[in-house]
């Protein structure tokens, strides 16, 4: 029964390198690729906001989260995570980024800075339910550049939000449009 | 005549060719390549000038591979120091207007080399208001920011550039109202040989009558004497461990081997020497050159140490190694700027003394070394960092693992701040406000103000 395994695998083995790698020449559009790389940026970011910070911070308070995470043995707040992933993603140089932004940001260095991200900003901010898509030209380059919603998903967000000292507004609520994400893919 | 006239002007062309070729040619391969620097390199990198491939790696054509080689030396201090501008938050594209009027990619739109007349504190090269480039609404976003120009952003250590884990504000307020001399003000105290003891009690130290020493020829009776009684014969470490055949070449003459210490060292101080070849000390065998020579460096020495070089056996004499030796007397052997000199008549040499004489508890005396070679603790391990530079400039760097071992955050970040009192090694009293605390306790209050106006809101 052994030997009729191992030769079964040897036989699956020639079998796979005799096989040519099927080539895909199938595309996608950076609209449907930009929605999908934003859909795990948003849950990721959605689970540990509610299922790490939330819970361990504002529900059990075992440990906090905090801006300064390494000095204060304390978690990383969620926009630092999200940040963090981002600075990863742009170091592979794939040609994608991502970034937080808002009409309320804690750091000013956050607030839309191109004119489409500008535009982007009015368009979810007054659409909450619809996303914003356009291409812009930065550094002699072309970008097709989304704006998608940063919701409030968890009590911990509003808090931390409306509690800081330089947050220039202090009445968010659980739902509320608090940003938004701008995610770039490179054009050729 | 007529042969005077053949030796004209093509002639005379190709014999000046030839000399100059000759002179820059033997100056490139065989002397010291003066004729090729461009500049006066910066103090940082002086030492490694003579060595254009530890910077310029492939070709002058791309700044990529340089900004890697200023990463291959610099990068891993960096991160240590928690870099609050790296390179990666600036590579997203919505960031391309403001990288067009700076480049905070590359580490050379800073820090230019060979540029002498416009390099100024830590080899920047940018004019001291370049933080307006990316800052310029500070005055907005901070009302207490209104009244300071931006060439004074870094003045009396508010903030730096890179290294701010002792200058943000949260750490500022954790730190208020401390005494100037904390009353634990104590240092770690290095634990090699005792973590080494106690891995290794069933091996009894080393006697005389144990030496190696048959295989190094030149040994004489007075080394082998030292070498008993000190600790590398305690933690077993004989004659032909570091006089091994590869290492050994005959002290007869003057046919000794530099590298004999720290290629024999680094087998069992590989963390030692490893943080020794990032420092000023040993940058030059970093990048595969010989030992730095003291009659080249550009701070003050001593003439009678012009002739040392710089290995681990110059402080740490191997046969009788002695840190409280190698801790001040080794480094004012050859240091003799304003500061190294007034140290003997300072606060901190005096706690030294009582240290050394046992008057004192150890790790309550301040040596050269306690400041520039802080000791710094990994698991259970206290470890002497021999890299100097990592605490060195901006000399806030040193608050966190020195200065705040003894002292508050708010006395010494004032030290810090008066060249002068750092000049008299210490030695006067001062002030122990600055600017940075006056402006988070106005914070605090504003915070608080804040919180209570929320708070009655909400009821």
């Amino acid at each position: 029964m052994k030997k009729l395994s191992h030769k079964l695998a040897t036989l699956a083995t020639f079998a796979a390198a005799s096989i040519p790698v099927v080539q895909v020449h199938a595309e996608i559009s950076p609209q449907r690729m930009a929605d999908a790389i934003f859909a795990v940026i948003e849950s990721d970011r959605a689970v540990y906001t509610k299922k790490v910070v939330n819970r361990l911070q504002n529900e059990e308070e075992v440990i906090t989260a905090d801006e300064h995470w390494q000095d204060e043995q304390a978690l990383p707040l969620p926009a630092q995570m999200l940040r963090m992933g981002a600075e990863g993603v742009a170091e592979k140089d794939l040609g994608v980024t991502y970034a937080l932004m808002s009409t309320w940001p804690i750091n000013k260095q956050n607030e839309a800075v191109t004119e489409v991200e500008k535009k982007g900003m009015d368009f979810i901010m007054a659409n909450p339910s619809k996303r914003f898509y356009s291409e812009e030209t930065l550094g002699g380059q072309k970008y097709f550049t989304a704006v998608y919603q940063d919701i409030a998903v968890s009590e911990a967000c509003v808090t931390c939000h409306n509690d800081h000292q330089d947050s220039p507004k202090d009445d968010f609520k659980l739902g509320d449009v608090m940003g938004g994400v701008v995610l770039r893919i490179k054009l050729d | 005549m007529k042969e005077g006239k053949g030796f004209g002007f093509l002639h005379y062309g190709i014999l000046v060719s030839v000399v100059l070729g000759t002179i820059f040619g033997y100056n490139l391969f065989y002397g010291d390549r003066q004729l090729f620097l461009p500049g006066k390199t910066t103090h940082g990198h002086h030492q490694v000038e003579m060595q254009c491939s530890a910077c310029h790696v492939e070709s002058f054509e791309s700044s990529e591979p340089m900004q890697q080689a200023c990463m291959n030396c610099h990068g891993e201090s960096l991160d240590k120091a928690r870099d609050t501008h790296p390179k990666k938050k600036f590579t997203d594209p919505r960031n391309a207007d403001l990288l067009a009027n700076l480049d905070a990619t590359k580490c050379a739109t800073c820090h230019v080399e060979h540029s002498p007349e416009i390099t100024g504190e830590f080899g920047v090269t940018m004019p001291e208001d370049f933080c307006f480039y990316c800052h310029q609404e500070i005055g907005q976003e901070r009302e207490s920011h209104q009244d300071y120009s931006f060439d004074s952003c870094s003045d009396a250590g508010c903030h730096n550039y890179h290294d701010n884990r002792a200058l943000y504000e949260k750490f500022l307020a954790k730190h208020l109202d401390e005494p100037n001399l904390l009353d634990n003000a104590e240092l770690r105290i290095p634990n090699a040989v005792d973590l080494w003891l106690k891995k290794n009690r069933d091996k009894p130290a080393l006697q005389q009558q144990d030496s190696s020493s048959d295989a190094v020829p030149g040994a004489t009776q007075g080394i082998v004497e030292d070498w008993a009684q000190s600790v590398h014969a305690t933690a077993q470490v004989n004659c032909a461990n570091c006089h091994d055949s590869n290492n050994w070449v005959t002290r007869e003459g003057t046919n000794v081997n530099h590298n004999i210490s720290i290629d024999s060292c680094v087998s069992c101080h590989e963390r030692q020497v490893r943080s020794f070849r990032q420092g000023l000390h040993g940058m030059r065998l970093a990048v595969g050159m010989p030992p730095m020579r003291v009659k080249d460096a550009r701070l003050p020495m001593l003439e009678d140490a012009q002739h040392r070089s710089l290995t681990c056996a110059t402080c740490h004499d191997p046969h009788k190694p002695d840190l409280r030796q190698a801790a001040t007397e080794a480094c004012l052997g050859c240091h003799s700027d304003e500061h190294s000199l007034n140290y003997r008549n300072s606060a901190h040499a005096r706690s030294w003394e009582l240290e050394i004489s046992g008057e004192a508890a150890a790790g309550t005396g301040v040596s050269c070394a306690s400041c520039h070679m802080p000791r710094t603790k990994k698991g259970k391990a206290v470890f002497v960092e021999h890299n100097q530079s990592l605490t060195l400039e901006p000399n806030s760097k040193m608050l966190r693992p020195v200065c705040l071992n003894c002292h508050g955050l708010e006395f010494a970040s004032a030290a810090l701040a008066d060249r002068d009192l750092i000049n008299s090694n210490f030695s006067y009293s001062i002030s122990s406000s600055h600017p940075s605390f006056a402006l988070v306790r106005k914070r605090l209050l504003e915070k608080k103000a804040r919180k209570q106006k929320r708070q009655q809101e909400k009821n």
